[in-house]
């Protein structure tokens, strides 16, 4: 599906860590998580609540929480700028111009007090190497307007003039988008931006993104706990599971046959028609607390497979399956692990 | 006007490639504040508070030529005076004409508390925000400075801080300023914690939006309402402040006529002449119901989550 030539690359997230101050001790919620999104890709970024798939996408435009920082690993964008490394000022124009973030709920992602145009006009004044003139603004917004009509609301010209609050949820998510749009960014960090709206809603946004994405060979992270908008919109995905990626690969062979044990309990836990009437599949027992040291693998405690080594040494990534990369003792040809009551994948 | 239309300019379905620009959009926003003064005007506290505070602000406005006399004009033959044809209100132990007195006593009054509070909320609000939104470090200093502040009685501070400074007409104005602006420190601080959870100046910062960006294009806007309310209750303390001290003798200095130095001349020849008493106090009263009923119509029309609330400081 997706159409990848090597080597070109949008985003290179390597051996990231993500540490949280909290109540005087540090959490490490993100231990070393590699990533990479290729230019014009829809990359999934899936997970359950606390498996650190929204704090990746925060640390990539520095933006935790005052509490968070970054302990390690690089950020490369389109192959040499660290973002780790530079300064505020540089990162400055790196948000909105070259990343730019759609973020969960599109009901507070706009001040309240500025009418849309208004904001939308001063994303681009912000980012004008030049002193803003009354002309410039004009342009700005007559830009403003052209940009609702392609994220598909109709009557732009009105749009501009409405405050939030007289927007719906779905037309205040396409302005957010809209805005998000305006600096002509390579690389958009969608943090479930679908999550609050109903689905309906939700078809017509997922629709939109890949459409933008193919128009302007957009490169998107695209985050979310539902695996469904996955499989609708993403060429690759990405697994994460108490802040490691536990599995990636190309959306069609992780769906068939997924090589991690998380990877398959999630696709089983899906809610489906032909299960009516039986209790919903679920994964037992929880995300592990990330205070303590962790030894083996994160998931063992809840993994139908676990052995005993799963419990004491930590697995590698290893190549497996068609197309994708899983950190698992059972798919590690080098492991001790006991494959004989275990079904081919 | 609504005839001539052969252009077709009400069609919402023309989709023209230049965009004709609205300048109601980048203009910013007038509706709202004349909607305000609208609901004000609309209670019968908001009204005649208005009402007071709009004449108070013409008579200093155009004190020089409504004062029958100038406010300095000594008359030795006629001291002590009650209210004549040719002194309305009476005269002073100077022979001063109280109403001229009265008039100037008002553009000092409106003067001191409106540039007093007017300081105090500029610099509390720049603190509280400094302290709100960057944290860390400079919030505990913010904090600091403003618990220190307010751990002194309000006069106490007021006449320490003018029997160092020495009184004078900018020194009675810092120190009002000074002794307000921790409330506004706090109350903007406040708001700032609030307002920078939102989601919205995440989404700023992600699209590139600097720190004194967001400060002051972003969350200034979501905090001034209530802060506008405090200013428009803290007039009449600043008001009472002003008299206060200059009835101590250590706010303006004479010969300028402060109603508060008015009341304490008049004091002293209560017994043979208490028009100076009686209509200095009147106008205090009147200036400091009249604010106070103005601002409590625009804090219910502002803020109606407070409604009710009644704030009343010593």
């Amino acid at each position: 599906m997706a159409s990848v030539t090597p080597g070109d690359v949008a985003l290179e997230i390597e051996d990231l860590a993500v540490e949280y101050r909290s109540r005087g001790s540090h959490v490490r919620v993100l231990p070393g998580v590699d990533l990479s999104l290729n230019r014009g890709e829809i990359l999934g970024l899936v997970g359950e609540s606390g498996s650190g798939k929204s704090t990746l996408a925060l640390a990539i435009l520095r933006l935790l929480p005052a509490n968070g920082r970054i302990v390690g690993g690089q950020i490369t964008l389109g192959g040499e700028t660290d973002l780790t490394a530079i300064s505020e000022e540089s990162l400055r124009r790196v948000r909105g111009q070259k990343i730019a973030m759609v973020f969960q709920d599109p009901l507070t992602s706009l001040n309240p007090v500025f009418r849309i145009g208004s904001q939308m006009v001063d994303v681009q004044a912000a980012h004008c190497d030049h002193r803003v003139r009354r002309t410039d603004r004009s342009e700005y917004l007559a830009r403003a307007v052209s940009l609702l009509r392609q994220v598909g609301l109709p009557d732009p010209e009105q749009i501009v003039r409405a405050f939030p609050h007289q927007l719906s949820g779905g037309m205040r998510q396409r302005v957010v988008i809209a805005m998000a749009l305006s600096l002509e960014p390579e690389l958009l960090i969608a943090d479930e931006p679908t999550s609050a709206l109903d689905v309906t809603l939700e078809a017509q946004i997922l629709t939109l993104l890949r459409e933008i994405q193919a128009d302007r060979d957009l490169s998107i992270l695209f985050v979310t706990h539902d695996l469904s908008v996955v499989a609708q919109i993403c060429h690759r995905v990405v697994v994460m599971y108490a802040g490691q990626v536990v599995e990636q690969g190309e959306v069609a062979d992780v769906f068939k046959s997924p090589q991690h044990p998380y990877t398959e309990a999630l696709l089983a836990a899906v809610p489906s028609r032909t299960q009516r009437g039986r209790a919903l599949a679920s994964i037992p027992g929880q995300v592990p607390s990330l205070l303590g040291e962790l030894a083996g693998c994160r998931f063992a405690s809840r993994c139908r497979y676990q052995q005993e080594i799963c419990h004491s040494d930590a697995p590698r990534v290893v190549n497996s399956g068609a197309s994708q990369a899983v950190r698992c003792h059972m798919r590690d040809p080098s492991s001790s692990f006991d494959r004989k009551p275990v079904p081919a994948p | 006007m609504a005839l001539v239309g052969t252009g077709g300019s009400g069609d919402p379905v023309v989709v023209a490639e230049v965009v004709p620009v609205d300048s109601e959009v980048l203009r910013a926003r007038g509706a709202r504040a004349r909607g305000a003064v609208i609901a004000v005007l609309k209670t019968p506290g908001g009204l005649i508070g208005t009402i007071i505070v709009a004449g108070l602000v013409i008579i200093a406005i155009f004190g020089p030529e409504i004062a029958p006399y100038p406010f300095g004009q000594i008359n030795v033959n006629a001291p002590l005076q009650g209210p004549t044809l040719h002194h309305l209100l009476g005269t002073d132990q100077l022979g001063r004409d109280l109403l001229s007195r009265l008039i100037y006593g008002t553009r000092i009054a409106l003067e001191v508390a409106v540039t007093a509070v007017g300081a105090a909320l500029v610099a509390g609000l720049a603190l509280g925000l400094l302290g709100g939104y960057l944290g860390g470090i400079v919030d505990e200093v913010v904090v600091l400075l403003m618990d220190t502040f307010q751990s002194f009685p309000a006069i106490v501070l007021a006449l320490a801080l003018l029997t160092v400074l020495g009184p004078s007409l900018r020194n009675l104005i810092s120190v009002i300023a000074v002794t307000f602006s921790p409330n506004y420190a706090r109350t903007s601080r406040a708001l700032v914690l609030t307002v920078k959870q939102n989601q919205y100046v995440v989404a700023e910062r992600a699209l590139g939006a600097g720190r004194l960006r967001i400060m002051v294009r972003h969350i200034v806007p979501n905090i001034v309402a209530p802060l506008f309310i405090l200013m428009a209750m803290d007039i009449p303390s600043a008001i009472a402040a002003e008299a206060g001290l200059s009835f101590l003798g250590l706010g303006v200095p004479p010969p300028n006529p402060s109603w508060g130095s008015i009341l304490s001349d008049g004091f002293n020849s209560i017994y043979q002449a208490p028009w100076a008493v009686l209509f200095a106090s009147l106008a205090l009263a009147f200036a400091t119901v009249g604010f106070l009923m103005f601002g409590e119509a625009l804090r219910d029309v502002l803020d109606p989550r407070l409604r009710g609330v009644s704030r009343w400081r010593a």
